[in-house]
């Protein structure tokens, strides 16, 4: 495809049968999604030039495709497809063509010209989002898939189990450098990072606060300001191991009835939740600032393994049963 | 009295560590020393500022991985006898195949109890 060709007024996705397509300059008769399967013979496509025209194609699809609007999944392939044509409008200055095309099951959503973004930074950006997408990358093709039946489309999304294992795989599988993560986000991300900064504070002046007091009101602010952290982390996409960790002591601070019992646990708990949220900012500072660390999962499996410590203290037998010691 | 060294970039960790080695550091036997980052370690083992008897360390730390300052520890002609002990939530075959090679004394999974952690340490500095 020839970038200088296209016509203008294909600046709105439109709808034509292949016949039509022989009087654009734009050859499209073959399939340009990757995923080799019989499609419907109708294609739409939105050519984007500037962020303007990123911009339109987004209220586009969301107005004028009732079915892809009430899509669960087409919300999230338009989160990524933003955020790419974004990355390659700001670096490169160059056009990407968004691709529909139909099949009896599914829905194709493909991207054509992502040529300059490396494959590595690519991947990334998807998985930061929603890595339960099904996508397939040929430079310089993405070409996502979503079932047309919602059913099976939200099959497709396995729900992981909470374990060091499952944690643990981000730091083997995908390990991403601070400043290689730094330097492929976007502004609302990085503002995001302002509000965890904030948030920091906050928590620490709620265990001050329930050091101080040890009432049970203070103890659910202080899962109130965790549960506000976690919300940030979540919306930031990349740190859904984190958030896991952080629910299961969430979780636990809500479920506590009772104070009058066990006071010295209580304070080496209150002790520990202190050093937590400095392992937190720790995390920020050699993330977000200093970009010092090798692998920004490096807390994963830490942060988890701290909170099973604290609940520990309080569940003796729960969690522990797996503890292995071993001797070479 | 034994030096333990923890090297650990969690300080939750470190601070269940304190508590757990409690018993042998009040009594006397032991002296406990904590570091947060591998490289601050290696800077004070080469500058003399730190021996120790036991060394006991997490894998996956931000500014250098637990096993590479192993391997580092082990090729220095100071420290290539001490033991070493992983204290970590890895768990996997190969990492531990790696443990190994590199000549580590042993394998602790996280979450650990109090326990078992001075029952390690014991076991390799051979105290009753």
């Amino acid at each position: 495809m020839e970038s200088g060709k296209a016509d203008n007024s294909l600046k709105r996705l439109v709808w034509r049968s292949p016949s039509t397509h022989r009087d654009s300059s734009w050859e499209i008769s073959n399939n340009v999604t990757l995923f080799k399967e019989e499609l419907l013979p109708w294609k739409g496509y939105f050519i984007v030039k500037s962020l303007q025209d990123l911009s339109l194609s987004k209220t586009y699809f969301l107005e004028k495709m009732e079915l892809l609007y009430f899509h669960p999944r087409m919300e999230d392939i338009l989160c990524v497809y933003v955020a790419l044509i974004e990355y390659i409008l700001t670096h490169y200055q160059k056009e990407v063509v968004i691709f529909l095309e139909f099949s009896h099951t599914y829905y194709y959503v493909s991207l054509v010209g992502l040529s300059p973004i490396p494959q590595k930074v690519l991947h990334k950006v998807i998985r930061q989002r929603f890595k339960d997408l099904t996508y397939r990358y040929e430079n310089p093709t993405l070409s996502f898939r979503v079932a047309k039946n919602v059913s099976e489309s939200n099959n497709d999304k396995k729900k992981e189990e909470v374990s060091l294992e499952n944690i643990l795989r981000r730091t083997h599988e995908e390990k991403i450098s601070a400043s290689e993560f730094m330097s492929g986000l976007s502004f609302d991300i990085l503002h995001k990072v302002g509000n965890l900064t904030e948030l920091i504070g906050e928590i620490d002046l709620a265990i001050n606060a329930f050091s101080t007091q040890r009432s049970l009101e203070n103890l659910y602010q202080i899962a109130h300001h965790l549960h506000l952290y976690r919300d940030t982390l979540l919306s930031m996409g990349e740190f859904g191991e984190l958030v896991v960790a952080l629910d299961v002591l969430i979780d636990f601070l809500k479920g506590v009835q009772d104070l009058s019992q066990e006071q010295a646990q209580w304070d080496l708990a209150i002790d520990m939740l202190f050093l937590l949220n400095a392992d937190f900012e720790k995390w920020q500072e050699s993330l977000f600032f200093e970009q010092s660390a090798n692998d920004i999962h490096y807390l994963d499996a830490s942060l988890l393994s701290s909170i099973y410590q604290i609940k520990h203290l309080f569940e003796r037998d729960s969690v522990l049963e797996e503890e292995d010691i071993e001797f070479f | 009295m034994k030096t333990v060294v923890f090297v650990d970039d969690s300080k939750t960790v470190l601070l269940t560590a304190e508590q757990a080695m409690k018993s042998l550091t009040q009594s006397g036997s032991v002296e406990l020393k904590t570091f947060e980052n591998p490289l601050e370690l290696l800077d004070s083992v080469k500058s003399g500022d730190t021996r120790y008897d036991l060394l006991i360390t997490d894998i996956n730390m931000p500014q250098m991985n637990g096993l590479d300052m192993a391997k580092e520890l082990k090729s220095m002609e100071s420290t290539k006898t001490k033991p070493i002990l992983a204290l970590t939530t890895e768990n996997g075959a190969n990492i531990k195949q790696q443990g190994k090679e590199i000549g580590l004394a042993g394998w602790i999974t996280k979450p650990f109890s109090p326990d078992k952690l001075v029952m390690g340490v014991k076991r390799v500095l051979r105290m009753r």
